[in-house]
C-alpha cells in the first residue's frame, strides 16, 4: 500500500514539474528582439515589435549566407499602452509576443517627451522582461531606427544595438543604460536620468548602404520626460564626472594649439565631495585619471620629465573642461544627472533636509569645483616621433 | 513516544537555519527595507540580540524538562487545564503559520513564474511529499535536509557573490539617519521570523545529544543573521531606493546577474534553491504541528494526524487570503498574535516553571 502510494505520489510529482498550464511552444509564440516605441498623433501608443524568424536563422546558419534578406521582421501594432499594443500583435500575427529576448528598447523622441513613465512601469512589472535590456532614446522616429541598416555583424539587426552599448568602454562617448539603472537614478532624490541615444549619421557622404546608424547624444530625463540632450563632449563630461569612464582618446593641444598630443585614458575615477563653507554648499569634484601617450608630435620631447609632467597637466585641463561643460549644460536643463542631490544627502542629511524642495534652484546656482589629477605612466613602445 | 528517530546534534545547524531563511530572505528584505530605509540592517542586529535570549530560553526549558516537548510540558508547569489550553494554541498557530508558507510559495511560483497554473496545484504539489515525508518521521526530514541544505547555500551565496559588481556601496548611506520608529517598526517586521526559532522546543527532545543544542543553536542563529545582513546589503547595494517596490528582491537580483555575456537568467536557480528550501521548511513545520497535536490528543500513532493537517493548511493556505497585498499586509498585523504565541508562550513557562522551581514545587 505504501509503495503504491510512493507510486502514485513520484507519478504527481512528475506531472506536476512540466508546468503544463504555462507551456509555450515554440511555434505559438513569435521571439521579439527588439522592440522600438514611439507615440501616435492620437495620443496611442505605435510599437515597432521585430520578429526573430527562427526558420530563416537556421536556414542562414545551414547555408552560411549573409546576405541582404535580414532573418527578422518588423511588425507595427498601435495600442492604447504597451500591453494592450502587445496583445494587438497577436491579431497581426496569430503568435504571442515573448519578450523574455527583447534585447533594446528604442523610444522615439515625441513619446520620451510626453513622458515614458507608463511604459517604464509595465517593463518593470512584467516578468518576461528583464533588467538588463537597454534602453536607446532617439531624434528621429524609433520606427526609422528599427528599420534602418546596420552592418550584418550580427543577424539580427537590434542585437548590433546591444553590441554598440555594451562597446561603449572603449570610446566613453556613450553610456549605457538598462532598464535597472535607468529606474535606480530616477528613483534617486533628484529623479533625473540619462538615456543612450541612437541617431542616424547626419551627413549622408558619411553613410554608405549597410550603415546609418551610431550612437551619439544623450538623453536627459526628468521625471521620466526627456527635457534635453547631451552632445559627444558633454556626454564624456558627464561620464567623467559621474567616475564611469573607462578607457578614452584625450586630445591634448599641446605645446600650442596646431599640434596635439593624444592620451590614451585606460583608468579613471571621481569623487564628488559636498562642503559647507559659510553655510552655503558647495561641491567638490575630485577626478583622477591614467594614461599614457597614445600619438605625440615632432615638438614634443617625451625623453625629458619635466614634458610628462606639462602633459599631465595639460591633459587634466582638458579633462577639467569637458567636464565642466556637461555640468554648465545640466544647470541649463536643471537636471543633476550628476548625483550631485545624493551626494549632498549622503554626507549631510539635515542640510538636504531643508533643501530638497528646491533642490533644481539650489544645483542652478551651486558652486561647483573640478580638481583634476592626470598621472601618464608611459609613452608606448617608442618616445619620440621622427623629426620632419 | 511518538516519534522514536534520534537527529544528530550537528544537524540542528542546518535545521534551524532552514526553519527560518527560505521565505525570510524572498519576503523580508523589502518590508524591512519599506520602513528602516538603508539603516534595516539595524532591526537586523536588534532581532539577533532577542532571537539568542529567546533561544536560551527555549533551551532551558527543554534541559529542565527532557525528552518533553512544549505541548507535554506546558502541562507539567502550569498544570492540566491551562496547559492543554497552551498546547492548543501552539497546535493552531503551526497550522495556520505553516499555511501562510505554503501560500508564500504558490504565490512565487504563480506570481513570477506561472501565471495562468493554478494555484492549488502548487499547493497540493507540495503538501503531497510533505505529508509523505511526515509521516517518515523527523529523521528522514532531517537527512533529506542534509542533501538540501548544502546545494542551497551554495546557490545562495553563488547569487549574492554573482551580484557584486552591479553593487553600488553609496547606496548605503548615509547612516543612522532615519527616525526611531521606523527602525522599531523595521525591528517589529523581523520579529515574525526570528521567533520561529520556538520550534525548537518540539524538535529538541529528539536531539541525540541535549548538551550540544546550545552551542549548535546559537551558531546557526549567527550564520543566519549574517547571511541575513548580507543579503539585505547585496539588495540594497543593487536597488537602492528602488527595493522597496519590489515584491520579491533576492528573484529580481538574480535575475539581473550576468556574467561575461552568457551566464544570466539565473531564474531557473532562483526556483530551484527556492522550491527545495521552502519545502524542507514546510516540511519541518508540518511535522511539527503533526506531533504537536498528536502529543496534544496524546495518541498512539500520528499517521492520520499528518494526512488531516496537511488536508487543512493546504485548504486554509489557498482560502485564507484573496491575493499576494492581502498576505503581506496580515503578516504585519499578524507579528503581534503570532510573536505572543511563538515568543510570549515560552517565555511565560520558563519564568513560571522557574519560580515554581525557587517555590519548591519543580
Amino acid at each position: 500500500m505504501a509503495k503504491k502510494l510512493m507510486k502514485l505520489i513520484a507519478l504527481f510529482v512528475i506531472i506536476s514539474l512540466t508546468g503544463c498550464w504555462d507551456k509555450k511552444e515554440l511555434d505559438e509564440i513569435a521571439i521579439l528582439s527588439g522592440v522600438g516605441i514611439d507615440q501616435t498623433e492620437d495620443e496611442k501608443l505605435s510599437l515597432t515589435m521585430q520578429v526573430v524568424l527562427h526558420r530563416d536563422m537556421k536556414i542562414q546558419a545551414q547555408s552560411g549566407l549573409r546576405g541582404e534578406d535580414r532573418p527578422t521582421q518588423n511588425i507595427i501594432v498601435e495600442g492604447d499602452s504597451l500591453i494592450d499594443a502587445n496583445r494587438n500583435f497577436s491579431l497581426q500575427s496569430g503568435r504571442k509576443g515573448f519578450w523574455s529576448h527583447v534585447g533594446t528598447f528604442v523610444i522615439g523622441e515625441e513619446l520620451a517627451k510626453a513622458g515614458i513613465g507608463d511604459i517604464i512601469d509595465v517593463l518593470e512589472r512584467d516578468h518576461e522582461i528583464r533588467r538588463r535590456t537597454y534602453l536607446l532614446v532617439t531624434r528621429s522616429k524609433a520606427r526609422d531606427i528599427m528599420d534602418a541598416n546596420v552592418i550584418n555583424l550580427e543577424a539580427i539587426q537590434s542585437y548590433n544595438f546591444n553590441d554598440m552599448v555594451e562597446t561603449y568602454r572603449t570610446n566613453a562617448k556613450t553610456i549605457s543604460i538598462d532598464l535597472q539603472k535607468y529606474i535606480t537614478m530616477m528613483s534617486e532624490k533628484n529623479a533625473s536620468a540619462f538615456m543612450t541615444g541612437i541617431n542616424f549619421i547626419n551627413d549622408p557622404e558619411k553613410t554608405t548602404k549597410c550603415n546609418a546608424l551610431e550612437l551619439r547624444d544623450t538623453g536627459i530625463f526628468k521625471n521620466h520626460k526627456l527635457i534635453g540632450w547631451f552632445d559627444v563632449m558633454q556626454t564624456r563630461g558627464l561620464l567623467w564626472t559621474r567616475g564611469e569612464v573607462e578607457e578614452c582618446i584625450v586630445k591634448v593641444e599641446y605645446p600650442y594649439a596646431e599640434s596635439c598630443v593624444f592620451i590614451e585614458i585606460y583608468r579613471a575615477g571621481s569623487k564628488i565631495k559636498p562642503v559647507i563653507e559659510d553655510n552655503k554648499i558647495k561641491i567638490v569634484v575630485e577626478l583622477s585619471a591614467q594614461g599614457k601617450v597614445a600619438q605625440s608630435n615632432p615638438k614634443t620631447d617625451l625623453t625629458k620629465a619635466e614634458t610628462i609632467e606639462k602633459l599631465n597637466e595639460a591633459s587634466a585641463k582638458t579633462i577639467k573642461e569637458e567636464a565642466l561643460k556637461a555640468i554648465k549644460k545640466g544647470q541649463e536643463l536643471r537636471a543633476d544627472v550628476f548625483g550631485f542631490g545624493d551626494s549632498v544627502y549622503r554626507k549631510y542629511p539635515e542640510t538636504w533636509e531643508s533643501i530638497k524642495d528646491n533642490w533644481d534652484d539650489v544645483f542652478r546656482t551651486i558652486t561647483i569645483e573640478v580638481n583634476t589629477k592626470v598621472t601618464l605612466k608611459r609613452t608606448g613602445l617608442i618616445t619620440n616621433c621622427l623629426k620632419d | 513516544m511518538l516519534e522514536k528517530g534520534k537527529i544528530s546534534y550537528k544537524h540542528l545547524i542546518s535545521i534551524i537555519f532552514m526553519i527560518v531563511s527560505p521565505t525570510a530572505i524572498l519576503y523580508l528584505p523589502s518590508m524591512t527595507y519599506r520602513e528602516a530605509k538603508q539603516d534595516s540592517f539595524i532591526p537586523i542586529i536588534m532581532i539577533t540580540i532577542v532571537t539568542l535570549f529567546f533561544a536560551q530560553v527555549v533551551i532551558s526549558l527543554g534541559h529542565m524538562y527532557q525528552n518533553k516537548t512544549i505541548i507535554q510540558y506546558s502541562q507539567d508547569i502550569l498544570g492540566k487545564a491551562l496547559g492543554k489550553i497552551t498546547g492548543l494554541i501552539f497546535c493552531l498557530f503551526l497550522v495556520h503559520v505553516n499555511s501562510v508558507i505554503i501560500r508564500e510559495f504558490a504565490e512565487l511560483l504563480a506570481g513570477p513564474f506561472m501565471k495562468l497554473t493554478p494555484l492549488w496545484f502548487f499547493v497540493i504539489g507540495i503538501i503531497l511529499p510533505s505529508i509523505y515525508a511526515v509521516i517518515k518521521g523527523l529523521e528522514v526530514i532531517d537527512r533529506v535536509n542534509q542533501i538540501i541544505f548544502p546545494i542551497y547555500i551554495i546557490f545562495l551565496s553563488a547569487i549574492v557573490l554573482l551580484s557584486y559588481k552591479d553593487m553600488d556601496f553609496r547606496n548605503t548611506m548615509p547612516v543612522f539617519t532615519q527616525d526611531i520608529t521606523s527602525i522599531m517598526n523595521g525591528f517589529y517586521r523581523t520579529f515574525i521570523w526570528f521567533g520561529e526559532v520556538a520550534l525548537l522546543s518540539m524538535i529538541m527532545p529528539y536531539v541525540n545529544m541535549p548538551k550540544k543544542v546550545k552551542k549548535m543553536t546559537f551558531i546557526s542563529i549567527i550564520y543566519l543573521v549574517l547571511l541575513g545582513a548580507i543579503v539585505n546589503i547585496a539588495i540594497i547595494t543593487t536597488f537602492g531606493k528602488n527595493t522597496q517596490n519590489l515584491s520579491y528582491p533576492f528573484l529580481s537580483l538574480a535575475r539581473y546577474i550576468s556574467v561575461a555575456n552568457f551566464f544570466e537568467r539565473l531564474d531557473s536557480i532562483i526556483m530551484f534553491m527556492w522550491i527545495s528550501g521552502v519545502f524542507i521548511k514546510i516540511t519541518i513545520f508540518h511535522y511539527c504541528a503533526t506531533l504537536a497535536i498528536a502529543q496534544w490528543l496524546e495518541l498512539k500513532d500520528y499517521r492520520i494526524t499528518a494526512v488531516v493537517t496537511g488536508i487543512v493548511m493546504a485548504v486554509l493556505s489557498i482560502t485564507l487570503w484573496s491575493n499576494l497585498t492581502q498576505l503581506k499586509n496580515q503578516l504585519i498585523t499578524l507579528t503581534l498574535p503570532y510573536t505572543i504565541i511563538q515568543m510570549g508562550i515560552p517565555v511565560v513557562l520558563f519564568i513560571v516553571a522557574k519560580i515554581k522551581k525557587g517555590l519548591g514545587y519543580g
